[in-house]
């Protein structure tokens, strides 16, 4: 994603430098970033990268293992994902990562987009990899997706002669791109993209088991070249639209429960990320298995460990002897991130803006000011009722997971699993007076 | 906003330091919000912030964008040859988030929220400039979006255009019903909040007294400027007003959260308010009050600048009055439409309504509209430069309003007062005329009066709201 031209060695130590190394939307793809720190200690003790990669090295075909994934926004999700992908590397997968958002139209999603964008990451990844598939397997399926006009037939021709000028009839290049084609229609949103769905709808048997042949034959010549296996990683998924269909269901339901079937039908080690509403759904847990959904909580501050992990987290990022007058500083934005990753980075980026020599105290109040501020565009008069339930109960039913989705509501996890509002939020003042009314003399 | 808060205020005398210390230091892309919903004052902003800044900004605005192309294209596009390294400066995506479209809303949500990933490619940082509805709007639901976010910078709106603060008073003015929240001192505001919460608490809820109670208590908020506690307090009163199916109440409810909305710089639901409020009026036929909220509508419309729809309300308004003989009513509309001819630049047909409006205000006795009308007449004469004339008509007017007790008016007049004299090089008689009107808005907790005064005091040089309390 971002390419630095000049690469920093982390801690760094001007309040410049802090600046650019806590930027909340980078996700740190390489597993040798000294930044990464492993939270699992104190996010509930289970870790995504070992638990997924135990879950599918202990899954032998013909079975294979699905996955759901889910978490705060800015949790740190995809950078768990690029350590699992290297970790299942070093371990002889061959993975695929799909970034939903950059293939698919997250505004309007169906189960049949994401079955066509699974099928182009997998093909371009065999074509990078130089890993070929049967010739006639691809001539067939070629001729299917022409046939069926899901790739245009005029290309098909077309692109047909070239092929044969080289001597090469149907080959992976080839499918890779008209799989880009059906993609870029599909994302494109144009009234292909209604067509390509309907006739997908209607072979849908035929679909999944052309998919799934065209799986078994990659598997194969994969293993041939002393790949255990292969591993598809679905991102940003969770971030679909929210819609309520006619019926008054949602269509993120619809994706993951109705159509779960089809979601689990291809003949790979499969793992989806999901809206984080969709984890009260009980549904989900008859679809996928009640394991089958793993939750990145925040890190759980009520022991010393999550603030001490979350000082190693900055650590590891700036020099906080250099950057900080005050070591206490650092606890007091710790505190007031209530464990969230995403906004312990942006409070480190507030207190940075509009001092240049080092980060006072003050500087350190009007960030937590400015992070409450916030939150309160945030918070309607209408959630009150809810944060005090959440408040008193410290848990949470379905019918409010949006707020969970906004980082309002917190989830931790110890053993057990409980709610609690962000420390920002409790310190709105109308929330707070709505909390802890005065007492009546 | 609360501005009796010293961090607050400190908070708020930063955002502009922090905005160039983000727009210097922060490498790559970096995303940003501002929130302003005065577009003049955006404006002037916007050009404090290029001559200290002092490197190139680039600004691109989406207003008139046909949502054929992704936005985030058309910014990678116009950006690609432009100085590596600029800041974009981001406005009109309000206009992109229409609050009555609902579908062109969510496409643009949507859309935003799940290309997120390809504004990341312009690779320098992008500040977005919002009204506040709007960035509310988007926090909440384009949240992958705006959870990006390495800042937002808040700047309230000063009522940068004195002649726009002029006009919102007159407005309050021209409505004929003050309420008491507009005529009590700082100090009684906050002793009645205080009452009136006790009251509530031994109120049984849903019945009418009790809504009647929060009504009261959005009013006072509402005077003090405390539009989001103001706001809720409606929201609620409207609430019960309509379990209780108390229509009458109901409309006066919605009339009123129009007015919060309105003054956020929302006009989309100010006017889904307004009109709603119209609905229940015409259903059970109080006449004169639909044609108040023809001329509330009609306002709305102005201020858009939509002046055919603007006169088209207020001539509906006009027919309501002339059939039931309201004299008063008929004057009050040739006043507005009066403002509706200038702002197109029909100078006379805006003289001859302002006439006929002042001959029928005397006729039936109307002072406050009289002294409204005065107002404009000087406002008038003002514009094509006539000062004495415009120093003359606002005498009579500053006479009227403190003969009819009206502080709020009182205030922005002496404020335009001090304007003219100002313009003439006649400083002290300014200071003076601001100097009273600072008196008057500080007893009565007027916010929008306050927030024009410390401008008006930045603009002498001066340290803001605490160069007057000096010279008291």
């Amino acid at each position: 994603m971002n390419t630095e031209t000049n690469p920093v060695t982390y801690p760094v130590s001007t309040v410049a430098e802090v600046y650019d190394a806590c930027h909340p939307d980078i996700p740190l793809e390489d597993v040798n970033d000294t930044r990464y720190v492993d939270l699992t200690a104190v996010r509930g003790g289970e870790s995504l990268v070992k638990s997924i990669a135990y879950a599918i090295e202990r899954t032998r075909s013909p079975n294979f293992h699905q996955q759901l994934v889910t978490g705060h926004r800015g949790s740190g999700k995809s950078t768990e994902f690029f350590q699992l992908k290297a970790r299942l590397e070093n371990h002889g997968y061959f993975v695929v990562y799909l970034d939903v958002g950059e293939t698919l139209d997250l505004g309007d999603i169906s189960y049949l987009d994401i079955l066509i964008g699974i099928a182009k990451a997998i093909v371009g990844e065999l074509e990078a990899a130089g890993i070929d598939l049967n010739e006639n397997l691809l001539t067939e399926v070629l001729a299917w997706l022409a046939e069926k006009t899901i790739i245009t037939e005029r290309n098909a021709e077309s692109e047909g002669k070239v092929s044969a000028n080289l001597g090469l009839a149907a080959n992976i290049p080839f499918l890779a791109k008209a799989l880009a084609e059906a993609t870029g229609h599909i994302k494109s949103g144009s009234k292909r993209r209604e067509e390509i769905r309907t006739v997908l709808e209607r072979e849908l048997s035929l679909l999944i088991e052309r998919l799934n042949t065209l799986i078994d034959d990659a598997r194969t010549r994969l293993q041939r070249q002393g790949y255990k296996d292969l591993v598809v990683i679905v991102d940003q998924l969770e971030k679909m639209a929210y819609r309520t269909n006619k019926d008054g269901t949602s269509n993120h339901k619809e994706l993951f429960v109705h159509h779960a079937g089809q979601l689990k039908s291809l003949h790979c080690h499969i793992i989806y990320t999901v809206p984080i509403d969709l984890i009260f759904n009980v549904n989900l847990g008859d679809a996928f298995g009640s394991n089958a959904s793993f939750i990145i909580p925040m890190v759980n501050l009520k022991d010393s460990l999550g603030n001490e992990k979350l000082r190693e987290v900055i650590a590891h990022r700036i020099n906080i002897e250099q950057v900080f007058s005050q070591q206490e500083l650092v606890d007091k934005l710790i505190e007031m991130s209530g464990g969230s990753l995403r906004d312990l980075m942006r409070l480190v980026r507030l207190a940075c803006q509009n001092t240049d020599e080092i980060i006072e105290s003050t500087d350190v109040d009007r960030a937590i000011r400015a992070l409450i501020r916030e939150y309160d565009r945030l918070v309607k008069e209408d959630d009150i009722q809810l944060l005090k339930r959440v408040n008193e109960t410290k848990r949470l039913d379905g019918s409010f997971a949006d707020l969970l989705g906004l980082r309002v509501i917190h989830e931790y996890r110890n053993g057990d699993t409980w709610y609690d509002l962000h420390p920002a939020v409790r310190a709105i003042s109308w929330i707070d007076r709505a909390l802890n009314p005065p007492a009546i003399l | 906003m609360n501005t009796d808060d010293p961090e607050t205020l400190a908070d708020r005398q930063s955002e502009l330091p922090r905005l160039l210390w983000v727009l210097r230091n922060g490498k790559g892309f970096g995303l940003y919000f501002v929130c302003c919903n005065a577009p003049a004052y955006r404006r002037e902003l916007v050009e404090k912030i290029k001559a200290e800044y002092a490197l190139p900004i680039l600004e691109f605005d989406l207003t008139g964008h046909d949502g054929e192309e992704y936005i985030d294209h058309r910014l990678l596009t116009w950006t690609a040859d432009k100085p590596a390294g600029a800041p974009v400066f981001l406005f009109g995506l309000e206009t992109l988030l229409p609050t009555r479209d609902e579908d062109r809303r969510f496409r643009t949500i949507q859309e935003i929220n799940w290309r997120r990933n390809v504004y990341s490619q312009l690779g320098r940082n992008l500040v977005i400039w919002l009204p506040e509805y709007a960035l509310t709007l988007l926090a909440r639901q384009a949240s992958d979006f705006y959870d990006w976010h390495s800042a937002v910078f808040e700047f309230p709106v000063p009522e940068a255009e004195k002649a726009e603060f002029v006009e919102l008073s007159m407005q309050e003015f021209m409505d004929g019903e003050t309420h008491a929240a507009n005529r009590m001192t700082l100090a009684e505001k906050k002793r009645w909040i205080g009452v009136l919460n006790g009251l509530l608490d031994e109120t049984p809820k849903e019945s009418v007294e009790y809504a009647r109670l929060l009504n009261d208590l959005g009013r006072l908020h509402h005077a003090s400027g405390k539009y989001s506690e103001a706001l809720r307090m409606y929201q609620k009163s409207l609430e019960v007003f309509h379990k209780l199916n108390n229509q009458e109440d109901e409309s006066m409810a919605l009339n009123n959260i129009s007015q919060i909305y309105q003054a956020q710089g929302d006009y989309d639901n100010a006017l889904r308010y307004l009109e709603s409020s119209l609905v229940i009026l015409r259903d059970i036929g109080f006449r004169d009050r639909e044609s108040i909220a023809l001329g509330n509508i009609s306002h709305i419309y102005r201020i858009q600048g939509d002046y055919e729809k603007a006169l088209s309300y207020l001539e509906d308004a006009l027919v309501i009055n002339h059939a039931m003989g309201n004299r008063e009513g008929e004057g009050t509309n040739l006043n507005s439409i009066s403002q509706i001819y200038s702002a197109q630049g029909y100078r006379d047909k805006a003289l001859n309504c302002l006439e006929n409006a002042l001959t029928i205000h005397r006729e039936v006795g109307n002072r406050i509209g009289e002294g409204a009308t005065l107002n404009n007449f000087s406002n008038f004469y003002y514009d094509q430069g006539n000062n004495d004339k415009a120093l003359d008509y606002l005498e009579q007017s500053l006479r009227i309003a403190r003969d009819m007790g009206d502080q709020a008016g009182l205030c922005a007049i002496l404020i335009n007062y001090g304007a003219i004299h100002d313009s003439q090089g006649n400083i002290s008689e300014a200071k003076h005329a601001w100097l009273e009107a600072y008196r008057i808005a500080e007893e009565i907790g007027h916010a929008e009066g306050l927030k024009a005064l410390d401008k008006l005091a930045k603009d002498l040089g001066k340290e803001g709201l605490a160069y007057w309390e000096s010279k008291r």
